[in-house]
C-alpha cells in the first residue's frame, strides 16, 4: 500500500491541458477506459492493479469526448476532405452506433468482447494497445485512419500505419496523448455495401463473444467506369458487377504478421481492372509473400496463412457477384 | 483520496486507494455481496452492474473513475419493480442453477430491457454475450428473460 496514500499517484484531470501539463511532469501511464490495463497489472483477487508508475486518467477530460464530422467548407484550414473525428475519450458503444461512423469500422467493433467492455473499451486503446490482433486496426488501415498526438508543444497528425511500429509498440512520445482518430469519409463509405462500393469484413476467433481473433480482415472498393460510372442510374444493380472497373481496392489483414499487413503494389495491380477479369487464386499469391503469422496460444501459423489467403479470396469473389 | 458515490440511490463518502476495484469497494467496503467476482479480467459478467446509466464490468474499474458515478448493483435492481419481475422469471424459469452468474445475468438483463423492452432470442444472446454461465447451457436464461419481456410489459 505504500505509496497509495501518495496524492501525485493519480490524477482525473478534466481538462486536456492540464493532462498534458501532467503527463509532461510524469510521463505517467495513460489510462483510458482501462479494460486492457486491468487486466495486464492485475494484482491478487480482492486488490487492485499493481501499477508502478503514476496513472494519468483520461475518461473525465471533456475535450477527448464526443464524435464529429469536420467539413472542410468549415474548417479549411485544418483539412481538405470531410472526416470524421473521434475523440479519444469516446468508448466503442458510442462510436458503434454513431451515425457518421464507417459501417466498416462499426461491424468491427460490434465484434470486440461484449456490451459491458464495449461501454467502458475506447478505440484509442485499441490503437494504442498496438497488437497485432487488435479488432478495429484493420479497419482503421482500410479507411486511411490518422491519429492524431497532442503535447503541450504542439500537435502532429499521423497515418495509423506510421504510428504503430510492431506488436505493443507506437511512436507515442512521453508527453504525449492520443486526443483524437481521423478517418477520411467518402460519401458512399457509411453505406453498406452500396452499389458502387463493396464492404469486406471478417473476424476468425474460437466463440462469438469475447474472443481474442485468431485473425481477421478488412476490405473496401469502389466501381467506376464502363460498368457503373457512365449509367449508373439506368443499372443501378450492376454498379458492383463482374463488368464494373475496380477504381479503388483496398485490404488489410490483422493478426498475420509483427503488424497489420497492407499491400500497395497489390492493391494498383487490382485497380483499374474489371472484377470479372480478376483470378481470386492470384490475387491471394500475390499477398503471400507478406503474410508471415506465428504460431501462438490462439492459432497457429499454417492456420492463419491458409485462411489469410482464403479471405483474400473470399473479398475478390464478392466483388464477381451480381448483386 | 476521497471520492463521492451513488450507490443504489445512496450517497457514499469514502476514503479509498484510488486504483482499488468498484467490485472490491462495493462488496468489502459497503457489504453489496450481491455483485460476484468471476474471472476478474472482464470476460465472465458476474462482477457487472449498471454505471452512469451503462452495463460495466466492475472489476476493470478502479474507483478514482467512479468520483460522483451513480452505481446500481443486483440489490437495487431486486428492488424494483421490474427487477421483480426478472427475478420471479428466472426462479420460475430455471434460469439458475449455481447462482454465482445469477447476479451479472440480472443486471445485463436489466441494461437489456431498459434499452429494448421486447428483445427477441437473437438481441437477448448479444445483450448477454457478455455473462457466461458453466451450469445451465444459457436456454434456460433466455427462456427467463423472454418471460420476463413478457410479464414486465408496459413497465
Amino acid at each position: 500500500m505504500t505509496g497509495t496514500q501518495n496524492p501525485k499517484r493519480v490524477l482525473r484531470p478534466l481538462s486536456l491541458h492540464t493532462a498534458l501539463l501532467w503527463r509532461k511532469e510524469t510521463g505517467a501511464l495513460l489510462f483510458a477506459g482501462g479494460t486492457d490495463l486491468m487486466v495486464r497489472h492485475r494484482g491478487y483477487t480482492g486488490t487492485g492493479p499493481r501499477i508502478d508508475r503514476p496513472v494519468l486518467f483520461l475518461d473525465a477530460v471533456e475535450e477527448l469526448r464526443g464524435i464529429r464530422v469536420v467539413d472542410p467548407a468549415n474548417d479549411a484550414a485544418i483539412i481538405a476532405a470531410p472526416m470524421v473525428e473521434i475523440g479519444a475519450g469516446c468508448v466503442l458503444s458510442d462510436i458503434e452506433s454513431h451515425p457518421a461512423v464507417p459501417e466498416l469500422l462499426q461491424r468491427s467493433i460490434g465484434l470486440i468482447a461484449a456490451p459491458g467492455l464495449r461501454n467502458r473499451a475506447t478505440l484509442a486503446g485499441n490503437i494504442c494497445n498496438a497488437s497485432p490482433a487488435g479488432d478495429s486496426l484493420p479497419p482503421l488501415f482500410v479507411l486511411d485512419a490518422a491519429v492524431v498526438l497532442e503535447s503541450i508543444a504542439g500537435e502532429r497528425v499521423v497515418p495509423i500505419g506510421e504510428f504503430i511500429t510492431g506488436p505493443g509498440t507506437t511512436i507515442l512520445r512521453d508527453d504525449e496523448i492520443v486526443t483524437a482518430i481521423r478517418i477520411p469519409v467518402h460519401a458512399a463509405s457509411s453505406a453498406s455495401g452500396s452499389a458502387r462500393e463493396t464492404v469486406y469484413y471478417r473476424k476468425v476467433g474460437t466463440r462469438a463473444a469475447n474472443a481474442l481473433s485468431k485473425l481477421s480482415g478488412a476490405g473496401i472498393a469502389r466501381f467506376g467506369g464502363a460498368g457503373a460510372g457512365a449509367d449508373a442510374g439506368a443499372k443501378a444493380d450492376a454498379g458492383a458487377g463482374a463488368d464494373a472497373v475496380i477504381v479503388d481496392f483496398r485490404l488489410a489483414l490483422g493478426a498475420v504478421a509483427p503488424v497489420i499487413v497492407r499491400v500497395p503494389e497489390v492493391e494498383a495491380m487490382v485497380t483499374g481492372r474489371r472484377a470479372a477479369e480478376l483470378d481470386p487464386a492470384e490475387i491471394a499469391e500475390a499477398y503471400a509473400p507478406y503474410i508471415r503469422p506465428i504460431s501462438d496460444q490462439r492459432s497457429t501459423a499454417a492456420y492463419r496463412k491458409l485462411v489469410a489467403l482464403n479471405m483474400v479470396q473470399e473479398f475478390v469473389a464478392k466483388l464477381q457477384e451480381k448483386s | 483520496m476521497k471520492i463521492e458515490i451513488t450507490v443504489n440511490g445512496t450517497r457514499h463518502s469514502l476514503e479509498v486507494d484510488p486504483l482499488r476495484r468498484l467490485l472490491d469497494i462495493l462488496r468489502d467496503d459497503l457489504g453489496l455481496v450481491g455483485t460476484k467476482e468471476g474471472c476478474g479480467e472482464g470476460e465472465c459478467g458476474a462482477c457487472s452492474v449498471i454505471m452512469d446509466g451503462k452495463l460495466v464490468n466492475s472489476c476493470l474499474i478502479p474507483v478514482a473513475q467512479c468520483e460522483n458515478a451513480d452505481v446500481t448493483t443486483v440489490e437495487g435492481i431486486a428492488a424494483s419493480p421490474r427487477g421483480e419481475i426478472i427475478t420471479t422469471s428466472f426462479a420460475n424459469m430455471h434460469s439458475a442453477q449455481c447462482g454465482f452468474c445469477t447476479p451479472g445475468m440480472v443486471m445485463a438483463t436489466e441494461a437489456l430491457l431498459r434499452r429494448n423492452p421486447d428483445p427477441g432470442e437473437q438481441e437477448i444472446r448479444e445483450g448477454l454475450a457478455g455473462n457466461i454461465c458453466r451450469c445451465t447451457g444459457y436456454d434456460m436464461i433466455v427462456d427467463g428473460i423472454l418471460d420476463a419481456a413478457k410479464r414486465g410489459k408496459g413497465i
